[in-house]
């Protein structure tokens, strides 16, 4: 497992936190940007707004006082909105009145637009400069006759052609707002919103921080429970597992895995236990075999007298079952190396002789199968070997086993070893389906059996009906 | 009991408080005074109703007209009582109306008439040198915002229409300083007490301005009564006018007037305007320009 330290290119528990802090960040960053579209976007409908009603009451008040030739009046009408609108910016509206004859009658500015003389729009527009844009409201449909606002440059302009009653036109009146007006108010707004988005991000940051963390946390004691030795892994793994969501089942699946790989570690200490076994076995089988020879040579031609014949005997039996453990330790440690044949039937025939004469019990043999069988010799072997020791064991004293070997399946060496006897015990019988070890060494054998025959793909039934046992292998024949 | 039988029995010596006395018996409608904007300065009309009433013993009105004509038209029609106006108006209006006192300017019953323009423009020193302009006049019965300027383009052979580019009326002194300020007007003619005191003040648009020249002196605007007001009642506002330095109200009054004292009026004050109202009429010559303008 790896100890690396977390960082945001390797640790979900930084990455997604951060993730989520960006995301609040971007939101507020978005919104506070619409917030001062939307700002701008009322502000310049309220200069739309208050233009049209300085034009509709200037369009009601100004054509009077022009026929009136009241120069003073209208420069006081003009200037008593500008002021108000300007207040303390300078220069930020303006209203000129032409009359009839095209000259400048009054104007909000008369140093810019002097009186009774033709305007010089320079300080408005410039040829190219006007841009006819639609009101940001529909205040203007209220005000009809009024034309749309212009934009030029800075200036936003409301052109009206003034008339008294329906009478002929007697001027008109430019009103051009300048861009400062609004701008100054949005960027006061706008400091605020950026205040507030500020304050909002500096809030929400640190909780969404601390809560995405939190939520986290579990699987970041997961995390660093793989660097744990087995057992405590085990236990946080254990303690999260309870949970109901994605963490709790993948803990539970973290656990599940660590006892998978006990088992396996487990296994691999029988294989080191089965290859020293094996070693043993081949060193003590060569020298027993000598042994034997000698000791049976010794026996067909020596003379003993009765005690030292009995002696020899049984020095003889413990001499063949020495070698049958040592074959047998042989054969599990070979499973690739030779096909089945039905000399190893015999062998086992030979291997069950010592038990059967300790329980007295008979073996009847059915072997109907080719001299080779493409099947792991060794496995086969021990593991028939296991049940039928298991078979003498429990058959009853005076009783018969059975041994049977066929491939009358296609592709299938099926063997059946049937005792009569007592139903096995519910350990034994259970110990074939578990993949752990059994505890107690009850069933081991078959536990052994079952998972040598698993090696080679094959597998082990054990059944009880009528009193009678049957242990029932299948094994799948190598292509 | 006859109301005026009864004032002329009072006599005036001391008659503030019997007369208010008798006003309240009588239930006495309120003495009107009439103002134009062309002298209002902050808290007059508040300090003209202060004094009027501590000094008439009867409940004063001040009413504000828009135009000298406004004014003369109240006073003929009998809807105030007194008024203080030019002296251009009074010549007009001296069928129906009649001298009461005459305010003293740095104590003198005299004020000019200054032709001004803005003050970055120091090349114009005389009427002539404003042709062309647009000029600001202030009422058409203001001796010094009408009269004066007229009278001197008579004498160049000229008249407003043909002399300058536009004119207009503001209808009040300040205001004429004021569109001068802005550029509204190129030029224009305003009383001299009047800039003065805005220039004194440092008004901003009299600082914006300078003086062209300056005419020879007037008659100042004098306070005038109906004729056909009780002469008690002229007598006993007369009296107060001229006695306004010897009491407080008067003296508050005086101050923000900018003014000394009330003289006892003389007909005489007002022979240059009787003159110059003449010759707008044509019964009079023209007379020079350096007759009616000094230089600035």
């Amino acid at each position: 497992m790896s100890t690396a330290r977390p960082s945001l290119r390797n640790s979900l528990l930084l990455r997604l936190p951060l993730v989520a802090a960006t995301l609040v960040v971007l939101t507020a960053l978005l919104m506070a940007a619409g917030l001062g579209l939307l700002t701008q976007r009322y502000l310049i409908e309220d200069v739309d707004s208050g233009a049209f009603q300085a034009m509709s009451s200037w369009n009601k008040s100004l054509p009077t006082l022009i026929q009136q030739d009241n120069v003073w009046a209208v420069y006081e009408a003009l200037t008593s909105v500008t002021k108000a609108d300007v207040g303390q910016q300078h220069g930020a509206a303006l209203a000129v009145v032409l009359g009839a004859n095209g000259q400048v009658f009054a104007s909000s500015d008369p140093r810019a637009f002097p009186t009774a003389r033709l305007p010089n729009w320079t300080p408005l527009w410039t040829a190219g400069t006007l841009r006819l844009s639609a009101p940001e409201s529909p205040v203007g449909s209220v005000h009809p006759g009024l034309s749309p606002p212009i934009q030029s440059g800075r200036w936003r302009l409301y052109v009206s052609a003034l008339r008294s009653g329906t009478g002929p036109g007697v001027g008109t009146l430019v009103y051009a707002v300048s861009d400062a007006l609004y701008q100054s108010r949005l960027l006061s707004m706008l400091w605020w919103i950026a205040a507030i988005t500020a304050l909002a991000v500096a809030v929400f940051v640190p909780v969404v921080w601390m809560l995405s963390r939190r939520m986290l946390r579990p699987l970041g004691e997961l995390r660093r429970s793989m660097d744990l030795d087995g057992s405590r892994a085990r236990r946080v793994g254990t303690e999260l597992s309870v949970r109901s969501d994605e963490v709790g089942a993948l803990a539970g699946a973290f656990t599940r895995l660590l006892e998978q790989v006990d088992v396996a570690r487990q296994a691999e200490k029988l294989a080191a236990v089965g290859t020293l076994a094996a070693a043993t076995a081949h060193e003590i089988n060569n020298p027993l075999g000598g042994m034997i020879n000698a000791l049976r040579t010794a026996t067909r031609f020596g003379t003993f007298d009765e005690t030292t014949g009995r002696t020899l005997d049984l020095l003889d039996r413990g001499l063949e079952q020495l070698r049958t453990i040592a074959q047998a330790l042989l054969a599990q440690t070979r499973p690739a190396e030779r096909d089945l044949s039905q000399q190893d039937f015999r062998d086992l025939a030979e291997l069950m002789t010592p038990c059967q004469r300790e329980r007295r019990v008979g073996l009847q043999t059915r072997i109907d199968i080719p001299n080779s069988i493409p099947v792991a010799a060794g496995p086969v072997r021990q593991a028939t070997l296991n049940i039928l020791l298991n078979a003498c064991r429990a058959a009853h004293p005076g009783g018969t086993l059975i041994l049977q070997a066929d491939t009358a399946a296609a592709g299938l060496l099926r063997i059946a070893v049937c005792n009569a006897g007592e139903a096995p015990p519910a350990a034994m019988m259970s110990s074939i389906g578990t993949p752990s070890m059994p505890l107690g060494g009850v069933g081991f054998g078959l536990w052994e059996s079952r998972r040598l025959l698993s090696d080679i793909g094959g597998r082990l039934v054990l059944t009880h009906a009528d009193g009678w046992t049957t242990a029932l292998i299948e094994i799948p024949l190598r292509a | 009991m006859d109301r005026r039988a009864l004032i002329a029995m009072l006599g005036l010596a001391g008659a503030s408080r019997a007369l208010a006395q008798v006003n309240r018996a009588i239930g006495v409608k309120a003495f009107r005074f009439g103002v134009t904007d062309v002298f209002l300065h902050d808290g007059a009309i508040h300090l003209w109703q202060d004094f009027l009433q501590s000094r008439l013993g009867m409940p004063v009105q001040i009413i504000q007209k828009s135009s000298y004509q406004e004014s003369l038209e109240a006073l003929r029609s009998d809807e105030m009582e007194a008024a203080w106006i030019c002296g251009f108006p009074y010549v007009v209006a001296k069928g129906f109306v009649r001298l009461c006192a005459q305010p003293g300017w740095h104590g003198q019953p005299w004020y000019q008439s200054y032709l001004i323009t803005s003050a970055g423009r120091t090349q114009a020193h005389s009427l002539a040198d404003l042709k062309g302009d647009v000029f600001a006049f202030d009422d058409p019965l203001s001796n010094s915002g009408y009269l004066v300027p007229v009278v001197a383009l008579r004498g160049m052979g000229q008249t407003p229409q043909s002399f300058f580019r536009g004119t207009f009326y503001t209808y009040s002194l300040h205001k004429v300083v004021e569109a001068v300020g802005s550029g509204l007007a190129d030029s224009g003619t305003v009383d001299g007490y009047i800039w003065e005191i805005l220039h004194q003040k440092r008004s901003p648009s009299a600082l914006k301005t300078r003086i062209v020249a300056k005419s020879k002196r007037y008659g100042f605007p004098p306070i005038v009564t109906r004729k056909n007001l009780e002469p008690t009642l002229h007598a006993h506002l007369q009296h107060a006018l001229l006695d306004a330095q010897s009491f407080v109200e008067g003296r508050r009054l005086l101050e923000v007037l900018d003014l000394q004292t009330f003289l006892l009026p003389q007909e005489g004050w007002f022979s240059g305007i009787q003159e110059l109202s003449e010759i707008l009429d044509g019964t009079h010559a023209p007379i020079p320009v350096g007759a009616i303008y000094e230089t600035a």
